[in-house]
């Protein structure tokens, strides 16, 4: 029996890989998962820029666990972790792999609440069932908080010889990377200002100017023309494209603004093409399809997403975060007197970033009109309403926008079912109460009910 | 007055009984059959006893009264009886009173009365403990057969097969095609299957692991030992030729409603079939009321093209202006369809053959078989084809050397399999989907005018795709060749000592190929894909024996040998993603890269064994054995194990004189140990390939963690056992009662993914297993015209987890997936708790206040996340009851089996309830719907729980309260009463037989499944579901209906 151990090596799998392997992975599933499935398929419904015509019950505030993302965060973040302890790894994969798992982390959290954190991705030290923490301590603890791991990893970023291959999102550009953390360190001080007294953090960004700086500094990874990395909506069924229409909500805004990005973001109604007359038109969110009917609703007089969304494989990026979203944070935080600085500068900027990204000319007149031009009382109305168009693309972050901020004020449905309240989380995974149940239960007490409507700790009063 | 008595002896396995005995009672008047088992007797009496005696038959005596002598006598095989011969471990023949535990043998008569397509489906109530399961795509299906209940909690449970002594492979290696995301599972059959029914003199049952311990590892789940027949004792040469046609058709289908048909909120008119008209995207059965004399437009009404010439109207390309608006459709009469469904199935037809010629000689015998099986499915263009020939050989090659070899070869094929699951590639469930008044047959025509090849013709272009493409155009085919056989050597050097050697192989490739047409929802591009299954299974032993009495009261045999089992499986695929061109089917006419993969997946085991028997008096029997397995798979420290058993066996009526009315008294008693190893490469982490992002290599790791630690599983049994028979044996009464305890079982635990794997291997938890079966049977009726046998066998087990791993407070044996959509994945779990039993399932359901629904403000349920026990899988009990009538030359069999408790959560009752496709939903259709329940009306401080009054529309309710995420809401009983087999035969007499130049002919009338008793309208709770790769427990997902199968059968000899 000496050979046994030999003939039992896999040898359909490597033991040990380069970690530009792992990263590539990381990056793009990251991406992917987050632009399509988080993004467009599920979180469009919360954020009102999609609305279903039948099966899609997140419309209606049937939330689910959405389980399938929770499991791929965490193989993600044992990828980040093989990454950074491959012998050949480096300082600067290590510290790429810090950032994606501050933002994977921050996903949970701000999707589900208090998630498992520091004892989490262990079972490779033994550790199966890891305890959930807060979100104040995932987001704010000093040692290993999100925000003190994306300030040490663009540090380490800026001061590393090392180098990173396979990265697919900045072309191993690490200078990128650091410009990547900094703004997600700003999204997320943003995201907890509620809760914050000293904004000092958020004026040292807006200062040091090391923050994604224009389009081309865009964190998105690309869609391919090619199988596998086509947008996965262009191949889909006709019936789940046409699940997601135009929203009334969407429609009544861009309405308002007359605004042109509708035209790549929706497409006209089928009967207004027939007419030779393209109107766009949105449909209320959260309908039943017997509410649909009986109020007489002809879906030929309703728009679809635009045809970058569906004609063509690689008409969208997996983005992660945008220049646009830079800019209207850095304008929320004058206008909210966190920082100095001029809002409407910040504010126009990512506005022209925005019709940049969608490749739609900004009209001559767009900052002078009255629905646009901040002229007082309502500009974080206004700021906070370009923000959340601008992240129709991922849906999830317009939806903790509108969470933290109330902006802009959604209705739920008539056929909700969630006693008109707007959801606020996902249920935990039910695997969860099978495989980790004390800590389950533990964390279940704490945000008081694993029930869609408990409030994370920066959402709250 | 001499007269000439004359008769054929014919044996229960209808050869005939040739150089048979024949004494007149109380007289010197003997006689002796020919070679054709016709005897005379010449005698001056009309009333007297013949006594009839023939080695391997059992005596029996027939009273000829007023010379009347019946034309056929039975005779029935010595096996049967007292000294019962039974195939145990290695081919090692012993008598059935010898042994320790439990072994149940099927002969060939009971497994061919009437002839499966898969012989495992030939034990189902046949044998106590054995517990079957067929799987719901007809024949060719995977049927599970599961001994004595499930000892590990994870894993298939699934008997090891062996033919002549060497393992052979029952698996069933799937496509993994759920991972591709657009080709649901195809269900391929289990190995075991494959081996033709006509080739099988007997079926051992080896259920106890104290008989299954010398077979090692795999033997842990029970053994079943198929013994080939041969070629005959006699000499000379027969030829048998048995045939039979069956046609299948529908025993179960859901029960559809019939009043109302598609559409929602009562409206409903065909456009485009993707919205444009009236709810014509939708898929659900809320719409208009049928048969109201309305006229609707529906997608097969008349319309015209663009140009005014005739097409239907969901010929929608054709029917387009350029400014996207359509022509006119003529609408047509909204009526109901209650047999649509129905009438999409096809009468199914089986066609089995056989032919035989045996042959023997002074030095030898061998018997030369082929085998067929043409069967066309009940779905159209679903068929399954078989060809088999076999060979054995028996040759004596000198005094002491005897030499023998078994080989088959099996082509097995289909142009289509039927895909399962959950999706539209499950016509099944597209029919769920498809509104009530459609004219399915209309749908036959299945590519829109002027876009044929292009663009399928249908009533919804969003969700579904056109069944009759589905089965006519998206096959899935498979070729599988496979070779199995044995042969073996004995050497005798003295009468006390032999040697032999035996080696086995089982080998086989499967080819199987996936088309999907352009225009298929989830495959708009189309595609194509290869799989092919390499396996090879060696097996090579040598035994050596030494045999000895000490004195007349005491024998003993002791024998020891050696094994190596060598496995070797290579699965590869290739797959086209998306067509260039569509409509031509190869891995070139790739738009995008090819996407493939191939795994190998190699396994070795070295064993040595021995065995040792001692008997007194041939009443008190033990036997010991012990193996020690070294086995590939595990960690080199610990991978060596091994396994004893002890057996023993009082034969009290061998030894003493039992009072009347007992004939025999048997107390059986076994211990045993076995062990178990693992799969391949679990002993060390590896990273995974994923497909590139462009030129970007990516892998990515493992979902399960290894353990390098992994110990040999280990599986304790004990047994205890009582035969009794009264009156001459006409009365048996056998029970059997066991404990297994199942410890340190290898198991891959689901973990809490956020320790950043989904599964652990895993030593730990003890199951511990305590069932009992009982067997009655009866010769109630035994005279010279009529004969009744008749058996009754029970069996109930219970598995309760008596212990978990240190630190682990439940665990999590498996999942089964009942809604996978993108915000939840609605799953049911299989957890062990601390005293819980194997087979309970947890899922969700509605919140409940003092057992009562809570429902919300709008009056629909509220739900509630939190694992709640939905039921256990496991049956309370099951039942067979077997019947035998034998009048003259009539035979009739029946059989009924009942299975009593378990729990099925049906996806057809949750999706079918959504979709108004049910009978159920049609309460309330008019009136709204009131949820029995109460309604909170106070604060969240102080709740006011007060009952619901609040009137739904039936649509949202059941939408609702059948919703996908709510398991508890579709659960059924699993209980049923089937009349499982029912033969006829009729015995041809002996002179017409003689006329015809045969020896024999029987022809009979047999059907299978004939009818179900069961609560549950919708379907047989029988059938199997296969997720992913896995054939799965207590969960029904959208299972095609079970089928009654009915036919001839005819058997000849000559």
């Amino acid at each position: 029996t000496e050979d046994f151990d030999k003939l039992n090596e896999n040898p359909n799998a490597p033991q040990n890989v380069d970690p530009q392997f792992l990263l590539t992975n990381i990056i793009s599933v990251a991406a992917d998962r987050n632009a399509y499935e988080q993004g467009f398929r599920l979180s469009n419904y919360l954020a009102q820029f999609a609305a279903s015509v039948e099966f899609e019950r997140i419309d209606r505030y049937e939330m689910g666990s959405n389980s399938s993302y929770w499991n791929t965060i965490f193989r993600l973040l044992s990828d980040i972790r093989s990454m950074q302890t491959l012998e050949t790894s480096n300082e600067a994969y290590v510290a790429v792999g810090d950032i994606m798992a501050s933002y994977l982390y921050s996903q949970l959290t701000d999707l589900w609440g208090d998630v498992p954190y520091s004892e989490a991705v262990k079972a490779l030290d033994g550790q199966f069932t890891a305890k959930y923490d807060t979100q104040e301590a995932i987001y704010t603890d000093p040692e290993n908080g999100i925000l003190t791991v994306l300030e040490s990893a663009a540090t380490r970023l800026e001061n590393t010889a090392s180098s990173i291959q396979g990265d697919v999102m900045f072309d191993n550009d690490l200078n990128k990377w650091v410009r990547f953390a900094n703004s997600l360190r700003l999204r997320y001080l943003l995201r907890i200002s509620n809760r914050l007294t000293d904004f000092s953090e958020i004026q040292a960004l807006a200062d040091d100017g090391k923050l994604i700086a224009s389009n081309a500094d865009n964190a998105v990874v690309p869609y391919l023309g090619s199988a596998p990395n086509q947008w996965p909506m262009s191949t889909a069924s006709l019936g789940l494209y046409q699940e997601h229409r135009m929203t009334k909500t969407v429609d009544s805004v861009l309405s308002l603004w007359n605004d042109p990005r509708v035209t790549v973001l929706y497409k006209p109604t089928q009967t207004s093409l027939a007419n030779n007359t393209p109107i766009y038109k949105g449909l209320l969110n959260g309908q039943t399809r017997e509410t649909i009917s009986a109020e007489g609703i002809d879906l030929n007089d309703v728009s679809l997403f635009g045809s970058i969304f569906r004609d063509v494989p690689d008409g969208v990026n997996a983005q992660f975060m945008q220049y646009a979203e830079v800019q209207f944070a850095l304008a929320e935080a004058v206008e909210k007197n966190y920082i100095a600085g001029d809002a409407a500068t910040y504010y126009q900027n990512g506005i022209a970033a925005s019709f940049e990204y969608y490749d739609v000319a900004l009209p001559d007149d767009y900052f002078t009109r009255e629905a646009i031009a901040l002229n007082g009382a309502d500009n974080l109305n206004k700021i906070l309403s370009q923000k959340w168009l601008s992240l129709i693309g991922v849906g999830h972050e317009a939806w903790f926008n509108i969470r933290r901020t109330g902006v802009p004020r959604l209705k739920a449905g008539p056929d909700n079912l969630n006693e008109g309240k707007y959801p606020v989380r996902y249920l935990y995974p039910e695997s969860e109460q099978a495989t980790n149940k004390v800590n389950y239960t533990e964390a279940v007490d704490r945000i008081g009910g694993d029930n869609i409507n408990s409030k994370a700790w920066w959402e709250k009063e | 007055q001499t007269n000439t008595y004359s008769s054929k002896l014919i044996g229960a396995d209808d050869f005939p009984v040739a150089y048979a005995t024949i004494n007149e009672l109380g007289t010197q008047n003997y006689t002796t059959s020919d070679e054709n088992g016709v005897f005379k007797l010449n005698t001056d009496n009309r009333s007297f006893t013949l006594h009839i005696s023939s080695i391997g038959y059992v005596s029996q005596d027939i009273e000829v009264i007023n010379g009347h002598i019946p034309e056929f006598i039975t005779i029935q095989i010595a096996t049967e009886q007292l000294d019962e011969i039974v195939v145990t471990a290695l081919g090692i023949e012993r008598e059935k009173q010898s042994l320790g535990s439990s072994v149940t043998k099927v002969d060939a008569e009971a497994l061919t009365a009437v002839s499966f397509t898969n012989v495992v489906n030939s034990l189902a109530g046949q044998v106590a403990g054995v517990q079957v399961t067929n799987g719901s795509s007809g024949v060719g299906s995977s049927s599970r057969i599961i001994i004595r209940g499930e000892n590990s909690l994870s894993g298939s449970n699934q008997p090891l097969f062996v033919v002549d002594g060497v393992p052979i492979s029952n698996e069933q290696i799937t496509s993994n095609l759920v991972n591709d995301g657009t080709l649901q599972e195809v269900d391929y059959g289990n190995g075991g299957s494959e081996i033709s029914a006509d080739d099988i003199a007997s079926i051992s049952i080896l259920k106890g692991a104290g008989s299954a311990a010398l077979y090692g590892a795999r033997a842990a789940n029970g053994v079943v030992v198929i013994t080939t027949k041969r070629g005959r004792r006699k000499q000379g040469l027969g030829v048998s030729i048995n045939s039979t046609l069956t046609i299948e058709n529908l025993l179960t289908l859901p029960d559809y409603q019939n009043l109302y048909g598609g559409g929602s909120n009562g409206e409903y008119a065909f456009e485009d079939g993707i919205g444009s008209g009236i709810n014509d995207g939708g898929i659900s059965s809320y719409g208009p009321r049928l048969d109201q004399g309305q006229l609707i437009a529906q997608f097969d009404s008349p319309s015209t093209d663009i140009n005014g010439n005739p097409v239907r109207a969901g010929d929608v390309i054709a029917r387009t202006f350029p400014n996207g608006s359509f022509t006119e459709i003529t609408p047509t009469p909204w009526e109901s369809r209650p047999n649509n469904v129905r009438n999409f199935f096809k009468t199914g037809v089986t066609t089995q053959n056989n032919i035989a010629i045996s042959s023997s000689g002074e030095n030898g015998s061998s018997r030369l078989s082929y085998s067929n099986l043409r069967s066309e499915g009940i779905l159209p263009n679903t068929d399954l084809k078989r060809d088999g020939f076999a060979v054995s050989i028996d040759q004596v090659l000198s005094d002491k050397l005897k030499a023998r070899a078994f080989i088959n070869y099996i082509n097995t094929r289909s142009k289509n399999r039927p895909n399962l699951g959950y999706g539209y590639e499950n016509v099944l469930y597209g029919f769920n989907w498809t509104g009530r008044q459609t004219n399915i047959e209309s749908l036959r025509n299945y590519w829109q005018a002027g876009q044929e090849g292009l663009q399928h013709y249908d009533f919804n272009y969003l969700w579904l795709t056109n069944p009759y493409l589905t089965l006519f155009e998206n096959t899935n085919s498979f070729t599988k060749n496979r070779i199995l056989g044995n042969a073996s050597a004995t050497y005798n050097f003295s009468d006390k000592i032999n040697l032999s050697v035996r080696t086995g192989l089982d080998t086989y490739d499967d080819a199987r190929a996936f088309r999907r047409a352009v225009s298929t929802n989830s495959n708009p591009f189309g595609t194509y894909r290869e799989d092919n299954v390499r396996f090879r299974e060696l097996n090579t032993d040598i035994l050596i024996s030494y045999k000895d009495i000490i004195n007349e009261d005491w024998d003993y045999t002791l024998s020891a040998g050696a094994n190596r089992f060598d496995q070797r499986i290579k699965y590869q695929f290739s797959e086209a993603s998306q067509l260039a061109l569509p409509g031509i089917y190869t891995l070139a006419n790739s738009r995008t890269p090819l996407k493939g993969d191939s795994q190998l997946f190699e396994k070795r085991i070295h064993s040595i064994y021995g065995t040792g028997d001692i008997s007194y008096q041939n009443s008190v029997y033990l036997n010991l054995t012990y193996r020690n397995d070294w086995s590939s798979t595990l960690p080199q420290s610990n991978n060596s194990f091994g396994y004893y058993s002890a057996g023993l066996s009082y034969v009290a009526s061998n030894m003493f004189e039992l009072p009347n009315p007992i004939s025999f008294l048997n107390v059986r008693l076994s211990a045993a140990s076995v062990g178990n190893d693992t799969d391949p490469y679990q002993n060390a982490q590896n990273f995974l390939f994923n497909q590139n992002y462009g030129p970007n290599f990516r892998v990515t790791n493992e979902t399960v963690l290894k353990n390098t630690n992994l110990r040999p599983e280990r599986l304790n049994a004990l047994e205890a056992g009582l035969d009794i028979r009264f009156f001459n044996s006409k009365v048996q009464f056998d029970v059997s009662g066991y404990q297994n305890t199942s410890v340190d079982q290898i198991i891959s635990r689901p973990i809490s993914n956020s320790s950043g794997f989904a599964n652990f291997n895993v030593n730990g938890g003890k199951v511990r297993t305590r069932g009992f079966e009982a067997l009655l049977s009866a010769e109630v009726i035994q005279n010279t015209n009529f004969n009744w046998q008749t058996s009754m066998n029970f069996s109930t087990y219970k598995s309760v987890v008596t212990e978990l791993p240190e630190g682990v407070d439940q665990f999590v044996t498996g999942m089964a997936n009942v809604f996978g959509g993108s915000g939840g994945a609605n799953t049911v779990f299989y957890i062990a708790k601390e005293n819980g039993q194997v087979g309970d399932m947890y899922g969700s359901g509605f919140i409940e206040i003092d057992g009562q629904t809570l429902y919300g403000s709008n009056g629909l349920p509220l739900q509630d996340g939190t694992l709640r026990l939905l039921g256990n899988y496991n049956p309370d009990y099951t039942m067979g009851f077997n019947n035998k009538f034998k009048y003259k030359g009539v035979e009739l069999k029946i059989l009924v089996d009942w299975r009593k408790g378990g729990t099925i959560v049906s996806r057809t009752k949750a999706l079918g309830s959504t979709s108004g496709i049910l009978k159920e939903t049609l309460v309330g259709r008019e009136e709204g719907i009131i949820g029995d329940g109460l309604v909170d009306v106070g604060t969240t401080d102080n709740p006011e729980y007060v009952a619901n009054t609040t009137v739904v529309p039936a649509s949202q309710f059941y939408n609702n309260f059948f919703d996908r995420g709510n398991e508890a809401s579709a659960l059924y009983s699993a209980s049923y009463v089937k009349l499982r087999q029912v033969a006829l035969y009729y015995i041809f007499p002996d002179n017409l037989t003689k006329l015809l130049g045969f020896q024999h002919i029987k022809f009979g009338l047999v059907g299978s499944n004939l009818l179900l008793f069961t609560e549950n309208p919708h379907f047989d709770p029988e059938l199997n579901a296969l997720q992913e790769t896995n054939i799965i427990q207590g969960v029904e997902d959208m299972s095609y209906p079970s089928t009654r199968s009915f036919g001839f059968s005819l058997k000849t000899e000559f």
